[in-house]
């Protein structure tokens, strides 16, 4: 009996330590910040009308020429040359200036080393450019935003990356049984996007102030309702950014983004 | 009836004790010390293959470590009855899974879905059919226990390992440990990490050297990799658009949301909830990891449940048979506007040969994953 006592002890630890290995988090965190050093903190936020995006739950009302009703299953973003605007015009690289982001994994916060000072906006290519979209996805490290296998943001020899991957499924009424697919993959070089997105909006008259040994926190909305503005997804739910249709409505939903300010940074 | 239950147990350990050990050609060796012999990494993924994959870091990679989980990988002492081992259901020449519909256990028993093929596993953060692992080390756990495959407990297998001459050897050499199944799960994570597919023609051609081809293989890659363009006149598909779930040179989907863990039209209702069992989302229901198609050549049956035969079944499905009313169809399988491929038999035909440059034959007869036992 004292051996089965030993048994049950062996079995508890290890329920426990396993226990322990299923808590461990799939993704690195992107960055490491000393913490005693001027930093700024980038969250990431997609909202519909101002409310949080939800996947796998919930309808989205799509007020397009007749109601269309969406759910999201996916929604991630490469982006690179991702930098803050110094008030003088000067720019501060953030990292690498490559970052993934994921809305559905959570993936959306991520912090760096910057010099202290005032900052009035946060530029960015949505996509990256031709030479890294067409290299060799497999000389970055294993938690690089540009490994394509952790992301899967990467279409293999056929297209280079993808730089902004919108799936879910739509329905014209709530009240209909089935669903249809939606899935919008921003790739190719034609498709790249640059942004620069104010403090404060299009006035840009704010700042805000990284502090030495301090953390600015600093609020990225993506306004998603807003590419979706006058797209009828009964006429065109699916683009990959090839061929001309697929195209022209691809270049409709970037247009949107600048269009109707999908991005806004929100101070703490 | 304690007393009773006691004897019982004495006794069939007292049975295992008489049984017949595999060949065991790594015994007598001169007494060892612990210290293992590290290995470069690298030279496990080679630089401008698949890249680097994000490698567990307390669990180095060391000659005995791996050699230890290759013995016990294919050592039937890992079941109750001693007569099946991991290797039993995952075989080398399959691509380390095997030809059975559902596997067979101990006793005859029925596992409940098709062996999984084990390969490029260190690009996986998902294990099993319905992803509900994310370490290889907790992994071999569950066929070890399973009382339908393995049925063995970790107790008595600590026992049993404790007592056989190699692997008081080599969890030493190793670990510098007694036998312990800790240690155990940690050696087959080495040996399965280890798994390494990239010598397939598809991976010699994968950067777009379409040279390698021939023309139907090159007809079948433009097919593979396309997107679904149905024409207005013919009505024909110029694509088949496999590559967003099985896309890269692992010709796999690793991240879950991208097609990584999906619906691909089966079934209308799940018998088997596949991952929505896990999560307990019905938005996940009938929901299954996507598998890589490197070596689908030699890994028959397919799909979760085995039920198809052939790949020509496979390509049947995808071209003819999906079903789009499934409530949680993916959705890039929906945004085809629920309209069968009707791919022509040429196109069929284009498409299976440029599957078959996925067999990695070197892969398949590697001497370092083979069974040590057998000489």
């Amino acid at each position: 009996m004292k051996h089965m006592k030993n048994w049950i002890l062996v079995c508890a630890l290890g329920l426990l330590s396993l226990g322990f290995q299923s808590c461990e988090d799939p993704i690195d965190p992107p960055v490491v910040v000393v913490e005693d050093k001027p930093s700024v903190e980038l969250n990431f936020s997609a909202l519909w009308d101002g409310k949080p995006l939800t996947f796998l739950s919930g309808w989205f009302e799509q007020p397009s020429t007749q109601k269309e009703y969406i759910q999201f299953f996916n929604f991630g973003m490469i982006v690179s040359k991702l930098s803050l605007v110094k008030e003088d015009g000067t720019e501060v690289l953030l990292g690498d200036g490559y970052q993934w982001i994921d809305f559905k994994k959570g993936r959306t916060q991520f912090k760096y080393e910057v010099p202290v000072g005032k900052y009035k906006s946060v530029k960015f290519m949505l996509g990256i450019d031709s030479a890294v979209n067409h290299g060799d996805p497999n000389k970055w490290g294993a938690e690089h935003p540009l490994n394509g296998n952790l992301t899967g943001m990467h279409w293999g020899w056929a297209g280079g990356y993808i730089f902004q991957a919108i799936d879910g499924n739509y329905k014209d009424s709530l009240t209909d049984k089935y669903t249809k697919g939606m899935s919008f993959h921003t790739a190719t070089d034609v498709m790249v996007r640059s942004f620069e997105v104010p403090v404060g909006g299009a006035l840009g008259a704010a700042t805000f102030e990284v502090k030495d040994k301090a953390t600015t926190s600093v609020g990225f909305k993506y306004h998603i309702n807003r590419l979706y503005q006058g797209v009828e997804l009964k006429k065109g739910s699916v683009s990959h950014s090839e061929g001309v249709k697929e195209m022209a409505l691809m270049q409709k939903l970037l247009d949107n983004l600048q269009q109707y300010s999908a991005f806004e940074i929100a101070l703490p | 009836m304690n007393r009773i239950a006691l004897v019982g147990l004495c006794l069939t350990l007292g049975l295992w004790s008489c049984k017949k050990d595999p060949k065991d050609p790594l015994v007598g060796g001169e007494p060892t010390v612990y210290k293992p012999t590290v290995i470069d990494p690298t030279s496990i993924f080679p630089v401008g293959k698949f890249g680097m994959p994000a490698l567990p870091s307390d669990n180095p990679f060391t000659v005995e470590g791996v050699y230890l989980g290759r013995m016990l990988f294919y050592d039937p002492m890992l079941s109750f009855d001693s007569s099946i081992s991991c290797g039993s259901c995952h075989r080398q020449e399959n691509a380390f899974t095997e030809t059975k519909r559902l596997s067979t256990g101990i006793y005859g028993l029925q596992a409940n879905r098709n062996s999984s093929s084990l390969y490029n596993l260190a690009y996986s953060k998902k294990f099993f059919w319905d992803a509900r692992q994310s370490t290889l080390r907790e992994l071999v756990f569950e066929p070890i226990q399973a009382h339908n495959e393995m049925a063995m407990t970790l107790p008595l297998l600590a026992k049993k390992l404790g007592r056989t001459q190699r692997y008081i050897e080599y969890f030493d050499k190793a670990f510098g440990s007694k036998p312990n199944v800790f240690d155990m799960s940690k050696a087959l994570e080495q040996f399965l990490l280890t798994l390494v597919s990239n010598g397939s023609r598809f991976n010699a051609f994968f950067p777009g050297k379409f040279s390698l081809l021939n023309d139907s293989e090159k007809r079948g890659a433009l097919l593979f990799n396309g997107l679904v363009d149905f024409d207005a006149v013919t009505g024909l598909t110029t694509g088949a658009d496999c590559f967003h779930c099985h896309g890269g040179g692992l010709a796999q989907q690793n991240n879950p949301d991208m097609g990584g863990i999906a619906n691909n039209g089966l079934d209308g209702n799940f018998p088997d909830k596949g991952y929505g069992a896990i999560t307990g989302n019905p938005a996940d229901r009938g929901l299954f990891k996507t598998p890589s198609l490197l070596n689908i050549s030699v890994t028959a049956p397919y799909m979760h449940d085995g039920r198809f035969a052939t790949l020509d079944e496979v390509i049947d499905h995808y071209s003819d048979n999906v079903n789009y009313l499934s409530p949680t169809i993916s959705p890039m399988m929906a945004a085809h506007g629920n309209r069968q491929l009707k791919l022509t038999v040429q196109q069929k035909a284009d498409l299976k040969a440029f599957l078959m440059t996925m067999t990695d034959t070197a892969f398949l007869a590697n001497p370092a994953y083979a069974n040590p036992f057998k000489k």
